[in-house]
């Protein structure tokens, strides 16, 4: 509960930091940009405080690179 | 709180028309040849107050024509008035009148203001009231003929000023010990006194809607940069307030626009540092009423540099401005050391001090931060008490801050003696920084160092120092950037800023202020005497 | 948006701590445990093999200076391609690069330095503080940069002077032992550390330094004394520790820092050394993160990144906590998946690009003698 609260809090903070500015100068791409890597970011901390286990998103990447990882430990890598 | 109507200046136009508080103040009025409706007028504004001066001279003998003198007492050189006013009033009704007390010939206006005009000095010509009431509440004497639209304002401006003495914060071993003073003509004389070069000009407007403000700028033409002084007046002419009391109150309002405890304008009392500073390139705000004169762009390391580094040898000015450098990173770290190395990294002390320490720290109920900061309260209570005091009370409060509330509180076990000598330690090198609004920032900076350094040790130290120096290095002083010669690295520049580089070396100005008029000097190395 | 112009002295030694980074503090182990005392000649390999790699990846912006990488990909695989080509190299660069990292500094304190603390408030703290630094622009960090490099030269200097006489030098015998073979391997992994990764300055630099066709330059001198450092210290890590607690430690420097003896006087002062890798992971951090903001804005046409930044940065400091589960699976992945990944995105990215501007500017001079013939 306490989580939430901070993130609820902390998000509130950064908009109010950045918003007004982004208001008054009419920058409405960045505007877009700024709430759609906020939602996301809000999203991503509460699903670590809900959830409290989501695989790593660093897995994507493993499941790409392996086929050449392991081509290359035949020459020169080591596991 | 004083009520002030401040429309300061706004980036936006949200100008609704507020009337000024006396809307005749800035009258534009003309003056009308009838002499009566012109007192009458006058008076009116000012309320008949008691100490403006109004004679009424006759011009001929029906008495229906006047010459008028105004001046208000107090302001005007009373020496003045009655050696060069009162003799030409003298003068003239001698001219109008014969031996039996006729009068022979109608009077000339025109002639009468030319006669005037001879004899004073700094003369006006006085076509409205905004004008008159502005050369009459400063000190000049008024003239008003009847039948004329205009008048004339003669300088007599004269009033009890406290002279020129030694300056009181700044002191130095040696050099010059003027002081400005808090009248404008006196401070711009004594720079000119320094600088004896034609290219010194002076622009000087009025600031501030209900004290009208004398507000100089000087400069030195060709080694200034003119788009660094064009920013002046064009952020000067932006100020619209009521009042203007101090030069602090302009150093606000032109100061570039972030939230910063680092001062971006730098002030002296002193003529020989807006000297140097005038002849470095930067521009001097002078506002009358205050000793206090402005400086523009204002870098970091002039915050640094005392007027002494330049009178004595290279060599005791260089260690002298190490030593100041070492003292700010004692006055910003010397807390927070403390805490993070006594909470989280006691390894680092030798073991016979652990020992020390770990038994002075066990009667103390608090931990290291709570300490410190009742402690560094304590003085910032105790130095800003003391610069209030009257003389005879200040020794009395010293006793009581060092021995009572030091020893006192050592001995009832509130706090450990290394936290005396720590705060100690750190409330004198943070005296040592020779500008007083600087050496605020480091003291304000350090309680949420110490914050950082109680929680994180020395990591938090770290990442408190990092912002720090973020900061810093996002602030620009009029466009400059503001730790230049530090970053962006300029080398001719570190000539002068953490050392002091002989004379002879110092070949350039400050490259970023001016961009074209930097060499100094020829470099003429001394010479070895022969044996 | 304001126009960003930086020295190329500034361009050197923001290199110069970008290389430095974080390999400063993993680089000595992993490839001790490789190599063993071999190590050095590893550091010397891959210090050579980086410039090639460096050379490579220079190309392009030798012939264009102002245009950076982004451009150059939206331009050589066209609009829509090049976008979904940018965005995967952003979002795996922004997971495997700023997070990573971040995350290392929280291991390296809670382990280290801090154990009580919490990893979620060290993460938070120095992510607030790269927050910062990016949000301020790169003019900011490039003064930051002048300001503290001088520092930390200062006590990467002092620690190498302590150390001298703490020096064994039958450590690094017998040369060569294993022969040749652990040297390749150990050369990539030090290669996807200190030079692949020179990637990212390509999507900084171009269009900002004010002498940009000299830049490429002041890249060189700067990796060339980030790698100077890491040699320094992965010498002095196989000479004073030996090869087998280099290589069995997680942070050798540190333990060589604990090494530190004045006169039984001036002792244990690791936290101090620490100082000088907080301000290279300061910058590696800040630079990693500045370019992927700026990728990000670029890609979508925005045209002031800065308020991006704090949502940008509350990603990063959620992601960092959790993109390791475990140490083990950061070393097996640090060994494993990193190089593979850095290869591609740094050398085969950049060659497939020079290949493609290669053949685009052959393309239309063969266009033009079809239609000269038609």
């Amino acid at each position: 509960m306490l989580n939430i609260a901070i993130i609820a809090v902390s998000a509130a903070v950064i908009v109010w930091l950045e918003l007004p500015r982004m208001l008054r100068e009419q920058e409405y791409r960045e505007i877009w940009g700024f709430i759609a890597f906020l939602v996301i970011g809000i999203g991503i901390s509460l699903a670590q405080t809900i959830f409290n286990d989501i695989p790593t998103p660093v897995s994507l990447i493993t499941i790409v690179f392996k086929p050449f990882s392991h081509w290359l430990s035949m020459f020169g890598l080591i596991q | 709180m004083r009520y002030r109507r401040r429309t300061g200046h706004s980036s936006k136009n949200t100008t609704k028309e507020i009337p000024p508080a006396n809307s005749s103040t800035n009258d534009t009025d003309a003056l009308k040849p009838d002499i009566t409706s012109s007192l009458e007028h006058i008076r009116t504004t000012l309320g008949n107050s008691t100490d403006i001066v109004i004679r009424e001279i006759p011009l001929d003998e029906e008495e229906k024509h006047y010459m008028a003198i105004l001046y208000t007492d107090g302001l005007a050189d009373q020496k003045v008035i009655s050696e060069s006013v009162m003799m030409v009033v003298a003068d003239i009704t001698k001219s109008l009148v014969k031996e039996d007390n006729e009068y022979s010939q109608p009077f000339d206006g025109q002639k009468i203001l030319e006669k005037v005009s001879l004899v004073n000095h700094e003369i006006q010509t006085i076509t409205d009231y905004k004008k008159l009431f502005h050369a009459l509440l400063s000190g000049d004497t008024i003239f008003l003929i009847d039948g004329l639209d205009r008048g004339i304002a003669a300088g007599t401006r004269g009033w009890k000023d406290r002279g020129v003495m030694e300056t009181s914060a700044e002191n130095v071993v040696r050099g010059p010990r003027e002081s400005f003073s808090e009248s404008l003509r006196t401070n711009t004389a004594l720079i000119r006194r320094k600088i004896k070069d034609p290219n010194l000009w002076m622009e000087t407007k009025q600031i501030g809607r209900i004290t009208q403000t004398d507000v100089a700028i000087m400069y030195i033409h060709g080694i200034a940069n003119d788009k660094i002084v064009e920013e002046v007046r064009t952020r000067l002419d932006r100020i619209d307030v009521d009042s203007i009391l101090e030069s602090g109150y302009i150093e606000e309002l032109i100061q570039d626009k972030t939230l910063s405890p680092f001062p971006t304008v730098y002030n002296t009392e002193r003529p020989d540092v807006i000297a140097a500073e005038l002849l470095e390139g930067k521009i001097a705000i002078l506002v009358d009423g205050t000793p206090f004169v402005l400086v523009v762009p204002a870098l970091f390391v002039s915050f640094l540099h005392a007027a002494e580094d330049y009178y004595q040898r290279a060599d005791i000015s260089s260690f002298l401005r190490l030593l100041r450098y070492l003292s700010i990173f004692i006055s910003l770290l010397g807390p927070s050391l403390y805490i993070a190395i006594t909470t989280f990294h006691q390894e680092m002390l030798p073991t016979r001090l652990i020992f020390g320490l770990a038994g002075q720290r066990e009667q103390v109920p608090f931990p290291a931060f709570v300490e410190a900061v009742l402690m560094e309260l304590t003085f910032e209570i105790l130095r800003e008490a003391g610069v209030r005091l009257p003389k005879n009370i200040g020794s009395a409060i010293s006793i009581v801050g060092t021995l009572v509330i030091g020893q006192a509180a050592v001995e009832a076990g509130i706090i450990s003696p290394a936290m005396v000598i720590v705060v100690a330690i750190t409330a004198i090198s943070s005296f040592v920084v020779p500008s007083f609004n600087m050496s605020i920032a480091f003291r304000m900076l350090r309680f949420p160092l110490m914050a950082l350094a109680g929680s994180f040790g020395l990591f938090g130290i770290l990442v408190g120092v990092i912002a720090i120096v973020l900061h810093l290095c996002s602030l620009r002083s009029f466009g400059v950037p503001y730790m230049s010669p530090f970053a962006p690295l300029i080398p001719e520049g570190q000539k002068d800023s953490i050392f002091r580089l002989p004379h002879w070396l110092l070949s350039s100005r400050p490259r970023l202020i001016n961009q074209t008029n930097y060499k100094r000097r020829k470099r003429t190395p001394p010479r070895k005497s022969r044996e | 948006m304001h126009v960003v112009k930086i020295s190329l002295r500034q361009v050197s030694i923001l290199t110069a701590l970008y290389t430095i980074g974080s390999a400063i503090l993993i680089v000595p182990s992993g490839m001790a445990s490789i190599a063993k005392q071999d190590a050095w000649i590893a550091c010397l390999a891959g210090s050579g093999l980086g410039f090639i790699i460096l050379a490579v990846q220079l190309q392009l912006f030798r012939k264009h200076p102002e245009a950076n990488l982004m451009q150059w990909t939206e331009k050589l695989f066209g609009k829509w391609i090049g976008k979904t080509v940018n965005l995967l190299l952003l979002l795996t660069l922004f997971l495997g690069g700023p997070a990573t990292v971040l995350h290392e500094i929280g291991i390296f304190m809670t382990i280290q330095m801090l154990p009580e603390t919490p990893i979620q408030a060290i993460i938070f703290l120095f992510g607030a503080l790269a927050v910062l630094g990016v949000r301020l622009g790169l003019e900011v960090l490039a003064r930051a940069a002048e300001m503290l490099f001088p520092w930390f030269l200062l006590l990467f200097l002092s620690m190498s002077i302590l150390l001298l006489s703490e020096i064994h030098w039958e450590h690094a015998t017998p040369i060569l032992e294993s022969g040749i073979s652990p040297i390749f391997p150990a050369a990539l992994s030090f290669v996807s550390i200190a030079f692949l990764p020179h990637i990212v300055l390509m999507v900084i630099f171009p269009g900002a330094v004010n002498r940009s066709a000299e830049a490429y330059k002041a890249v060189y001198i700067g990796s060339l004394v980030g790698a100077a450092a890491l040699f320094l210290i992965i010498g002095l890590s196989i000479l004073v520790l030996g090869p087998d607690i280099t290589a069995r430690n997680m942070y050798p420097s540190y333990m060589l820092a604990k090494k530190i003896n004045i006169g039984n006087f001036l002792q244990r002062i690791e936290a101090v050394m620490a100082v000088m890798w907080f301000i290279t992971l300061f910058f590696r951090i800040s630079l990693y993160f500045y370019a992927i903001a700026i990728g990000i804005s670029q890609v979508f046409h925005i045209k002031n990144y800065q308020p991006l930044v704090m949502p940008l940065g509350w990603i990063l400091a959620a992601v960092s906590v959790f993109i390791y589960p475990n140490v083990p699976f950061k070393l097996q992945w640090d060994a494993t998946i990193w190089v593979p990944y850095t290869i591609t995105v740094g050398f085969l990215f950049p060659l497939v690009l020079l290949i493609l501007h290669g053949l685009r500017k052959m393309l239309p001079k063969k266009s033009k003698k079809q239609s000269d013939s038609a």
